[in-house]
């Protein structure tokens, strides 16, 4: 035999180190040269825009750790504006053809998209590096005014609005909210709210592009969030206790601070993010990823949404020793009770449409917003019991299916829990 | 290889100098009541009578504004850096590392730590833990203490913490203080029954839950003081200061010349009796790989030497006319259809050759392939897997003992399950070789269908078929086998690092490789395991330390260096479905399964064969493998003896 195997561990030392395979949980970034570009079918595989299409979907559909992808499309967006620039002397070697071709390419709408979406994405991967602080708020500059352009074009393009929403609320945490301090006034400078209300005039379903609509979404959920929570984000990265049993405070902030007003709408944001998101799940075909993703979304935020209601209501019910207390934040009880209950009912109906048939966890989130319902009807009442008796039986089949994982919460429901504070 | 008992150690043993309390100033800073003569006698009664063994708590054992304090310059000068290796993941102070040896000017960044360890060792105290434990004097000038803080996904599997002159192990845990710290966080301290010394049970017997301000300590008893840390479940900091009260150094009192020597000496010969004897008696499934029939062997050896590798070389395709019609069928009932033409067994030939592993995805066919997984994820998600050795029923065992693994298996043998050392004994007693064909058949088929399934691919691959083809793919012949139907349970199961080794019988055969194949075909039906967060994943690395002298300080000697980020790993492949790993495994590599994480989303399933394998043809012009055992290659030094 001309040639042995050797063990692995020889064949290593022969070869130096064998590098992890290819099946590595740390994969190492993309070298440029070996990128896989996959093309919708029914298209020309060399026509550059679908080339630059795929280019954006590799990155879009990928963990979205290699930065070498996106310069690669930046790069690309640069080349093909130059090839299309009459002004510029292009080298002899290309035809007026391609020239044409690619003035035609970085003139639609989908082109200053793409090109804005990676110049807006770059900027993960500088922000947090002081030295990188000019450069993320200039790859916004870039990634806006690339929208602008757009629209300049072609001013009612939904992709261009939509991605021209997805680069301020990418703006507002990268590159404003992260050096915001709880003590800072000069809201009348960052225009922080000017900035998001800009955002949600342009944010609106393309159902062309619904992954890239609800990631647009998620941003400003995510934005939401961080407004609500802002002042503890020490304590948060500390890590330390943070739990979803413990509720934060929120902290106060000037009336001149940038958040401020934000914060103060904030609770229509959500309603106004709950409405586009159901525009959007509108257009989804069942049972695909983002049908249950977009349910999963809607049904966390309605449940988040009945909880101040929630609370007025069962403190109304259960714990109110004062007679004279009939309304909480203008709420009375039954009041309070019907708000919160058409929430958790549109919840457990959007979390049901989210669950499937092998994640147990996505069963388990039905019959926690079941418990809130049950919560919410009468003491011992029929309605109750029937919520109760179903959140269990989906909480026994989870915990079956999870080696025990969801016992607290069953004892909680059932009251056995012995570590119920 | 002695393993390090946890943690790397990063707290400073040597002996320093710093300005003492006064003894009442000493006393102050603990609870009361630990002076309580009363209180005393209690405690050690209930060390005494402890189960599994001798250990004991504390609660509110210090000044509760100290142990605040603590936490509060721990939060805020301490960097923690997430480590991971096959036995634990944790975050350890790196700032900490030697504690004693900083000066202290950067002391003062730590004030309150060092009042801590200076009550902690202070001789007062230590006469306290020294009478409640019965573990006689203790040494005060050896300090040693490190911090660690386990969040979600942390744990340490089975450890005795054996290790150098360690007497007393001790943690104090740290967790908020204004919060009760709640069993289902996970994180708890649990204690391991030993069938006998060195073999612990599978199950804990005994576990606390930590709260804060709280100690728990036992007397460090090689062979016995086996513990684990659950992993802890929710995004919380279990914080904790670990550390061990080690043998009176020269000049303290209590010293006895020639006791730390005498103890590190036998403990040293406790691993050589344990490496020899006791674990390979007490482990199962044992690593034994039954000889072949000698007519399998012929005949695999006639088909291989049919085929001619020089033609490979050359870029020829097999010549499957060898296989005859019926052995084709066969094949492709099981296996992807693309991996039986020639040019698709030439592909696979080209790469097991170059890097002598291969990673075959989509292995079965898509009939074979689908009514598995229909199976398995029908197990996961509707039937209760059990989590107590005891509860383990036929046809599946338990894998013991758990300071080497932990995970449900089928060998196809008859059923056991150990509760003591006489069932032990007796299936020693008792040998079998596994018949997979009559497990089959003594199968209820509507209780253990996808057992049965299994079976079915067990059976297959330990085929004479199927080995002609495993040695088209590899040009090695099969000998012997070892074939494990395996479920690695979340929140469970693991194997650490261990090496093969070469089965002595057949040494002396000719073409024998010094070398095991190995292969796994992976049966795990869920997603989410390639990040490597939730464990579960099929690593094999080179043995770091081989080639090192046995020479070195003893508690170097015991941490195992290797982890799984370094350049040492050669192959780290996640739980994936339908996918067969095959790797030629020299005896200094080392292999395991990463402990599964409790928030995996199933168990891992996987069958794993492994083949002690000989090269047929020419071989007369190689020199790397026949019986050419490399003197870089012959130290004993990667087994996987924990203390």
């Amino acid at each position: 035999m001309a040639k042995r195997t050797l063990g692995v561990g020889k064949q290593s030392k022969g070869l130096k180190k064998l590098k992890k395979s290819e099946n590595s949980p740390t994969p190492e970034t993309t070298p440029a040269n070996q990128i896989t570009v996959e093309v919708e079918e029914n298209v020309d595989p060399e026509n550059e825009l679908v080339q630059l299409k795929g280019l954006w979907k590799t990155y879009f559909d990928s963990d979205r750790n290699d930065e070498m992808v996106l310069n690669g499309i930046v790069h690309e967006c640069d080349r093909l504006v130059r090839s299309a620039a009459p002004s510029e002397a292009v080298s002899g070697s290309e035809s007026s053809e391609t020239q044409s071709s690619d003035a035609q390419l970085v003139h639609c709408s989908e082109f200053h998209a793409i090109y804005a979406l990676a110049l807006s994405e770059l900027t993960i991967f500088k922000a947090g590096d002081e030295k990188e602080e000019k450069s993320v708020a200039g790859f916004f500059d870039a990634a806006a005014e690339r929208c602008q352009n757009g629209l300049n074009e072609h001013p009612n393009a939904p992709l261009l609005k939509l991605v021209r929403a997805k680069v301020a609320l990418q703006r507002i945490p990268l590159q404003f909210i992260s050096k915001i301090q709880v003590t800072d006034t000069n809201a009348s400078q960052l225009r922080i709210h000017e900035l998001l209300e800009g955002a949600k005039k342009d944010l609106q379903t393309v159902p062309e592009y619904s992954e890239l609509t609800f990631e647009v979404l998620q941003s400003f959920d995510d934005l939401l969030d961080i407004v609500e929570n802002f002042g503890h984000e020490n304590e948060i990265d500390e890590g330390l206790d943070s739990d979803a049993e413990d509720e934060l405070d929120e902290i106060e902030l000037p009336d001149q601070h940038p958040l401020f007003q934000v914060r103060a709408e904030v609770a229509s944001n959500y309603s106004f993010l709950r409405q586009k998101l159901q525009e959007l799940f509108s257009t989804i075909p069942k049972g695909t990823k983002l049908y249950h993703s977009v349910a999963k979304k809607l049904g966390q935020l309605h449940l988040s949404a009945a909880q101040p209601s929630s609370q007025i209501y069962l403190e109304l019910t259960y714990e109110n020793d004062d007679e004279d207390v009939t309304e909480i934040d203008g709420l009375s009880a039954t009041a309070a009770q019907e708000q919160a209950l058409g929430l958790v009912t549109d919840a457990v109906h959007y979390l049901e449409q989210a669950s499937t048939d092998d994640e147990p966890q996505s069963w388990v989130d039905v019959a926690e917003a079941l418990t809130d319902a049950g919560n919410l009807y009468a003491a011992e009442s029929k309605d109750q019991e029937e919520c109760y008796d179903k959140a269990e039986k989906l909480l026994r089949k989870a915990n079956k299916a999870t080696h025990g994982k969801y016992q607290n919460i069953l004892d909680n429901l059932l009251g056995t829990s012995e570590d119920s504070d | 290889m002695k393993r390090e008992s946890g943690l790397p150690q990063k707290g400073s043993e040597h002996p320093h100098k710093q300005p003492t309390m006064e003894v009442d100033k000493v006393k102050s800073l603990f609870n009361a009541k630990i002076w309580d003569r009363a209180f005393q006698e209690g405690l050690q009664h209930e060390i005494k009578s402890a189960q599994p063994y001798n250990w004991g708590t504390i609660r509110d054992l210090v000044d509760d504004e100290l142990l605040r304090n603590v936490r509060k310059e721990i939060e805020t000068e301490i960097h923690f850096t997430n480590k991971e290796t096959d036995i634990y993941k944790v975050n350890q102070s790196g700032d900490l590392a030697n504690l004693s040896g900083l000066d202290w000017d950067d002391l003062s960044r730590l004030p309150s730590l060092c009042r801590l360890r200076e009550i902690l060792y202070s001789e007062v105290y230590r006469d306290v833990i020294s009478y409640v434990t019965g573990a006689g004097k203790l040494s005060g000038e050896k300090m040693d203490m490190s911090i660690n803080t386990y969040t979600k996904g942390c744990h340490l599997l089975t450890h005795d913490d054996v290790i150098g002159s360690r007497r007393v192990s001790f943690i104090l845990y740290l967790p908020d203080p204004d919060k009760r710290w709640k069993d289902h966080y996970g994180g708890g301290l649990r204690l391991f029954p030993s069938i006998v010394a060195n073999v612990p049970q599978s199950d804990h017997s005994a576990k606390l839950v930590p709260q804060f301000n709280q100690i728990a300590l036992f007397q460090v008893q090689p062979g016995f003081s086996f513990h684990d840390v659950e992993e802890v479940h929710v995004n919380k900091h279990r914080l904790s200061i670990q550390g061990w009260y080690h043998i009176p150094q020269k000049g303290e009192r209590g010293f006895v010349p020639g006791e730390e020597e005498e103890w590190v000496k036998t403990n040293t010969s406790t691993l050589a009796q344990l490496e020899s004897n006791v674990l390979q008696d007490y482990e199962f499934p044992k690593s034994e790989r039954d000889i072949l029939p000698l007519h399998q062997i012929r005949h695999v050896d006639d088909f291989i030497n049919a085929q001619s590798s020089d033609d490979m070389n050359e870029g020829k395709l097999p010549d499957l006319s060898l296989l005859s019609s019926k052995e084709v069928s066969y094949l492709a009932g099981y296996v992807s259809p693309h991996y039986l033409t020639a040019e698709g067994i030439h592909k696979l030939q080209s790469q097991f050759l170059e890097k002598s592993q291969l990673q075959v995805e989509d292995f079965l066919n898509e009939e074979k392939s689908e009514i598995l997984k229909r199976h398995i994820k029908k197990d996961e998600l509707e039937k209760e897997c059990p989590y107590e050795s005891s509860k383990v029923q036929a046809p599946w065992k338990t894998a013991i003992p758990p300071h080497k693994w932990r995970y449900l298996y089928i060998d196809g043998k008859s059923h056991e399950n150990f509760h003591n050392e006489q069932d032990v004994l007796d299936r020693l007693n008792t040998e079998e070789t596994p018949n997979y064909t009559l497990l089959s058949q003594v199968l209820d088929a509507t209780k253990n269908d996808t057992e049965l399934c299994l079976i079915e691919v067990v059976r297959f691959l330990k085929s004479s078929t199927f080995k002609k083809y495993l040695a088209l793919l590899t040009f090695l012949s099969p000998l012997s086998e070892q074939v494990l139907i395996r479920r690695f349970r979340p929140g469970k199961d693991f194997t650490l690092a261990t090496q093969v080794h070469k089965n002595e019988l057949l040494g002396q055969v000719e073409g024998f490789v010094e070398a095991v194949l190995e292969g796994t075909l992976c049966l795990t039906p869920t997603d989410g395991w390639d990040s490597g967060e939730v464990g579960g994943y099929d690593l094999y690395m080179d043995n770091q330390d081989e080639g090192e002298g046995l020479d070195k300080d003893v508690d170097d000697a015991a941490v195992y260096k290797n982890d799984d980020s370094g350049d040492s790993v050669l192959i780290n492949k996640p739980p994936s479905w339908n996918s067969l790993n095959l790797v030629l495994r020299d005896e200094s590599v080392l292999q395991f399964i990463k402990y599964v994480s409790w928030s995996a989303k199933s168990s891992r399933w996987d069958i794993t064969a492994q083949w002690d394998v000989k090269t047929v043809g020419d071989e007369n012009d190689d020199s790397d493998s026949n019986n050419d055992d490399d003197d870089d290659h012959d130290s004993d030094i990667g087994n996987n003896n924990v203390q």
